[in-house]
């Protein structure tokens, strides 16, 4: 017994029977009592004639633009791609220390810096080697796991670093507990620029293109369109990325360090990372 | 690579992805935008999708699920259904002899002439109900897609899609009624 012969336990059952959803024997059950019973005919009648109805319903065709719309808009989410949505997962110890934190809000304000002056991109340097590197970066950069954000923002108001016509720059820094991930994220005339900063120690690193920069042996790649460097200070990675110019890039690495100690004077580090 | 095998896959799809929004929104802008964002979002969670398994369904399930995050919010009051009045209609259906039998329903009903009241019939119904039938009726989706898509049990796709039927037929005939053929 499937269910009982009266009307209302049969009747949710005529439209499965016309749609072909009801097999063997409870369809031989439902088909007999309709049968018998002149209201449940009546509604299998009723159904059966307004499927075919409806089926021939003229559909909207979507306009012609739309596709094109769409194909573009894809495009543009893939610029527009976000900076959370790259962070590495694997854990990290507790490597932040002042000097970490410094180089991380160094790394930023010196693109503030050179962004504001207004320098327009140079030719790319550095091109995508995506088939010479294995997949490390990518693989750690497709890793997509919005839950497991646990965000601590702060906006630093940067006291008395009024060097080169910057005034006190404000650069938010996120620090991702539960990652151990900390980056900043920021957009200046129109270019984005990233950095992360992480625990390196389980990492593997990629064995393609790198380029020597003083001491620094830098990885590069592309991905989703945006220049991505990464490179290490002892177990510390540090991972850039943006829409600049590779090469403008590297400018900020090349030129940023003359600048570590004046940060560092001027930042109060101890309640960062509490 | 991804965009293309994306766009290979999933854009073939657009006028019945256009068509259910249109349904859910009632509005061209609102379901240009509906098939906008559902594009966006399954290229965003293309890995998610599982090889060789049916796209459209799962491009239906991705842009109900927008439709009802994005726009349902706008709606305060859910949609009520007076099913008493429904079954009731079908009760009175029985007990008369002047009813619109199967033949005059495909003579009268499948005229060029109404299909923009089957349209509105359709139109009229809760949006679950209108939403099972044009899955069913008008998309082939069986109703383990439909489940999948609604999010719902099979056995409320089979009970939703049966009183969705009768509402929509009362609706016809109401029109039917005032129109003359009846």
């Amino acid at each position: 017994m499937f269910f009982k012969n009266d009307c209302k336990s049969i009747n949710n059952y005529i439209s499965a029977l016309i749609d072909g959803e009801l097999k063997g024997k409870k369809a031989d059950k439902v088909k007999d009592h309709i049968e018998g019973c002149k209201r449940c005919r009546q509604e299998f009648e009723i159904v059966s004639a307004l499927k075919p109805i409806v089926k021939n319903v003229k559909t909207e065709k979507a306009p012609l633009y739309l596709k094109s719309r769409i194909i573009n808009s894809i495009e543009e989410s893939e610029k527009k791609w976000s900076f959370i949505d790259l962070l590495p997962v694997f854990n990290l110890k507790h490597v932040y220390t002042a000097s970490t934190v410094a180089a991380l809000l160094l790394l930023a304000i010196i693109p503030l810096y050179y962004l504001s002056a207004n320098v327009s991109a140079s030719t790319i340097a550095v091109k995508s080697v995506n088939n010479h590197l294995s997949n490390t970066i990518v693989d750690i950069f497709d890793e997509q796991m919005p839950s497991s954000r646990t965000e601590l923002e702060r906006i630093f108001d940067v006291q008395g670093l009024s060097w080169q016509g910057i005034s006190s720059p404000k650069v938010n820094l996120h620090y991702l507990k539960e990652r151990r991930v900390a980056y900043i994220a920021f957009e200046r005339k129109g270019h984005k620029l990233s950095i992360f900063i992480f625990d390196v120690n389980n990492l593997k690193l990629p064995e393609g293109r790198i380029i020597k920069e003083g001491e620094k042996e830098i990885y590069v790649d592309t991905y989703k369109g945006f220049n991505v460097l990464f490179w290490k200070e002892g177990n510390v990675g540090y991972s850039m990325v943006s829409d600049l110019a590779g090469a403008e890039m590297i400018h900020f690495l090349k030129y940023g360090e003359g600048y570590i100690n004046q940060i560092q004077k001027n930042i109060e580090l101890g309640i960062l990372f509490e | 690579m991804r965009k293309k095998e994306f766009e290979g896959l999933a854009l073939p799809h657009i006028d019945s992805l256009y068509n259910f929004a249109i349904k859910l929104t009632r509005n061209e802008g609102d379901a240009e935008d509906l098939v906008q964002e559902t594009y966006l979002r399954a290229y965003k969670f293309f890995d998610k999708y599982k090889k060789n398994t049916h796209i459209k369904a799962w491009l239906f399930s991705i842009l109900r699920n927008t439709f009802i995050n994005i726009y349902r919010k706008k709606k305060k009051e859910p949609e009520k259904v007076d099913f008493h009045s429904v079954e009731q209609f079908i009760d009175k259906l029985t007990d008369r002899d002047n009813l619109l039998s199967k033949d005059d329903i495909s003579n009268d009903l499948t005229k060029e002439t109404f299909d923009s009241e089957i349209k509105s019939a359709l139109d009229e119904l809760p949006e679950d109900f209108r939403s099972v039938i044009l899955l069913s009726d008008i998309e082939g989706f069986s109703y383990q897609e439909i489940s999948d898509v609604l999010k719902c049990p099979v056995g409320t796709v089979m009970s939703r899609l049966h009183r969705g039927r009768k509402m929509l037929y009362k609706n016809l005939s109401e029109y039917a009624k005032k129109m003359g053929y009846l």
